[in-house]
């Protein structure tokens, strides 16, 4: 019911709570889509974070090299792990368990190899992509389960805001193709309807998803019933145990596998695997001896089983494989779970797939945050009328500026201040933190010191600079310089250069055209609006 | 694996949602120059669709199913947008990139 007693259509209402609940909670849902979207790209940020990394060149050898460092580092561990480089990571992480160490990831001891040489690495101290990864559903210093909490409950305002949008939107198919330029709140809502709607299978998708993995905490209730409150058991349930395998001890002692052994081995498992590359080698060890060499392949192939890798078991000495079993098949409503999250985490997705969403994640912030631009500036003439700005609507303005522009200042101080910072200084990790919401924090007081069209023009100015010269940053502080990479094919570092060029060159472009134009809702400038009136704020599409 | 499927099933998809924009009255006089019967206008829409079948197709060629009607969705996304931003700036442009596009589509499938 509206204040003016009329009655309400469902179109009017859907338009009041998408407007409402896409405002209430919209600065931290575009923190957790843009930051989501990075996290596609985790690995290769902590990779370009950890420029003592960039020289590793992987070749035929590497794993062979990587079981001679284990055979010097830990001669006597019960069990070598080697993660083989990826398109993603050009060094070998290895992990070793001794005899008598504790259970669980405890009782490993991990090392960073080179995939050339196999000499050992030691990469600067730093949180990574695993800082920003982990913002996006758990925040930062908040308790764990509030902050997961609070995410839900924005994820939950997302799937609402996608819904009342969709049901708000009166043309979605004649309107499918329209954008049209240069005309103030049209142009704005055009870009908003089509970033939404083209977008609309991976919006629904990553906000579905990401309730759908927040789920056993959000809604713990039916795993606590079935399982009397044992969720250890649930899910240990749902994990297929990994057959141990005993192989007896050899005639000859075998301390490390020969390169020949290991060569054989792997062209046996790439023929298995349809030529799928090795990810991971895994060496069981007894009395100093290797006993045998698990293969697991680098990533799987389908969605519904969770992109589970296959995995085959040789013997250390003989080279003789002695099991390949086969994939589990979970069960319809498991493969739907799988399906969903396994999108979301980006766990299957070759490098293609990966592009694909990230740029998708680059679409979806894109439109939060013209949904929050887009409020400001459909007020615009309510505001000229009134000859002052409502202190509500300056709140507003000044928190876009900080929550969407800031926000890109704040990640291009961390990745600043990763090269900074001296590689050996204590608690460096933390200083890129404090940088980070330094930077955030600053940029929050700048824009409500400022005119609010020179706040975004100088805000966004600052990021984009910053992200144009990471490249020049990266190769003046011992990274692999752009042309250098890119010779290498060394796509993560090359990868995420070019992507910060990218990216610093869309702000500055937007910058630039705000400079000149300045439509987003400026005291200054011009509402370019169609038509004269006030535009009631329930009235959208239209 | 290579990019190769990402282009083919663009190149497909692309004049597949122009033939759709062809099809609704709001974009024929910047696409065509003219309107079109209702027949002609369904002969279009049937096309696009067809053509979004085969960018689902070269999807599915390259990943499994689920992955590649994942990947299918998430192009069409580029590739619609691709559409709008032609009409919106340069629409003179769209039918002949559309005809470019097709027959790179079909020449990546019929070369090896």
């Amino acid at each position: 019911m509206r204040p003016d007693g009329k009655s309400e259509g469902l179109r009017q209402a859907m338009s009041w709570l998408h407007t409402w609940s896409g405002l209430i909670l919209g600065w931290l849902l575009f923190a957790v889509f843009l930051l989501g979207t990075l996290s596609y790209v985790r690995d290769e940020i902590t990779v370009w974070m950890q420029p003592e990394l960039h020289r590793s060149q992987a070749n035929a050898d590497t794993p062979v090299k990587a079981l001679e460092a284990l055979g010097r580092l830990a001669p006597e561990a019960e069990s070598w792990t080697a993660f083989l480089p990826t398109e993603r990571d050009p060094s070998v992480q290895v992990s070793w368990r001794n005899p008598g160490s504790a259970a669980g990831k405890a009782g490993l001891q991990r090392a960073t190899l080179d995939a050339g040489t196999g000499q050992m690495l030691h990469p600067r101290a730093t949180r990574g992509g695993d800082f920003l990864y982990r913002f996006h559903f758990e925040l930062y210093g908040l308790p764990r389960l509030w902050a997961r909490w609070l995410v839900g409950a924005a994820t939950m305002f997302m799937l609402v805001a996608i819904v009342s949008g969709v049901i708000t939107h009166k043309k979605i198919f004649s309107d499918f193709f329209t954008f049209r330029p240069r005309k103030g709140q049209r142009s704005w809502l055009d870009g908003h309807n089509a970033t939404a709607v083209l977008a609309l299978p991976f919006n629904f998708l990553i906000t579905f998803s990401g309730l759908l993995l927040l789920m056993y905490q959000l809604m713990p209730w039916a795993v606590d019933a079935a399982y009397q409150g044992d969720t250890r058991a649930y899910f240990n349930e749902r994990r297929t145990a990994a057959p141990v395998f005993d192989v007896p001890a050899h005639a000859v002692p075998v301390p490390v596998p020969s390169a020949g052994t290991l060569h054989s081995v792997f062209a046996d498992a790439s023929a298995l695997w349809d030529g799928n590359p090795v990810g991971t080698v895994v060496v069981q060890r007894r009395d100093g001896q290797s006993r045998s060499i698990e293969l697991r392949e680098a990533h799987g192939q389908r969605l519904t089983d969770r992109g589970q890798s296959r995995r085959a078991i040789y013997d250390a000495a003989t080279g003789e494989r002695l099991l390949a079993p086969a994939a589990a098949q979970p069960g319809a409503a498991m493969g739907v779970y799988n399906v969903f999250t396994s999108l979301h985490l980006g766990r299957f997705a070759d490098p293609a797939v990966r592009w694909l969403l990230f740029l998708s994640g680059m679409v979806g912030s894109f439109m939060v945050a013209s949904g929050m631009v887009l409020w400001v500036v459909k007020r615009l003439p309510e505001r000229k009328k009134l000859g002052v700005t409502p202190r509500g609507h300056r709140l507003v303005e000044v928190l876009n500026v900080a929550g969407l522009a800031g926000l890109f200042l704040a990640v291009a101080a961390y990745l600043w201040l990763n090269r900074l910072l001296p590689a050996t200084m204590g608690g460096r990790a933390g200083w890129e933190i404090q940088g980070f919401f330094a930077a955030w924090l600053a940029s929050l007081l700048y824009a409500s010191l400022r005119p609010h069209r020179r706040a975004w023009v100088e805000i966004l100015g600052a990021s984009a600079a910053a992200l144009l010269l990471l490249p020049v940053l990266n190769g003046a502080t011992g990274g692999a310089s752009l042309p250098d990479s890119m010779a290498r094919g060394l796509w993560s570092v090359a990868g995420f250069d070019l992507s910060a060029l990218a990216t610093g060159a869309i702000l500055a472009f937007i910058a630039f055209k705000l400079a000149r134009h300045g439509a987003v809702g400026s005291k200054t400038a011009p509402a370019r609006t169609a038509g004269p009136g006030s535009a009631p704020a329930g009235v959208r599409a239209r | 694996m290579s990019a190769m499927p990402v282009w083919t099933s663009l190149a497909w998809a692309f004049p597949a949602f122009v033939a759709l924009a062809v099809a609704m009255p709001r974009h024929q006089e910047e696409l065509l120059g003219r309107e079109l019967s209702t027949r002609s206008a369904l002969a279009w829409r049937l096309a696009g669709a067809a053509g979004l079948g085969l960018a689902l197709a070269a999807c599915l060629q390259a990943w499994s199913l689920s992955v590649g009607i994942a990947a299918w969705t998430g192009l069409l996304t580029f590739a619609a947008m691709l559409v709008g931003w032609l009409l919106a700036y340069a629409p003179h442009l769209a039918m002949r990139l559309a005809c470019l596009s097709a027959v790179a589509g079909a020449a990546s499938w019929l070369l090896p």
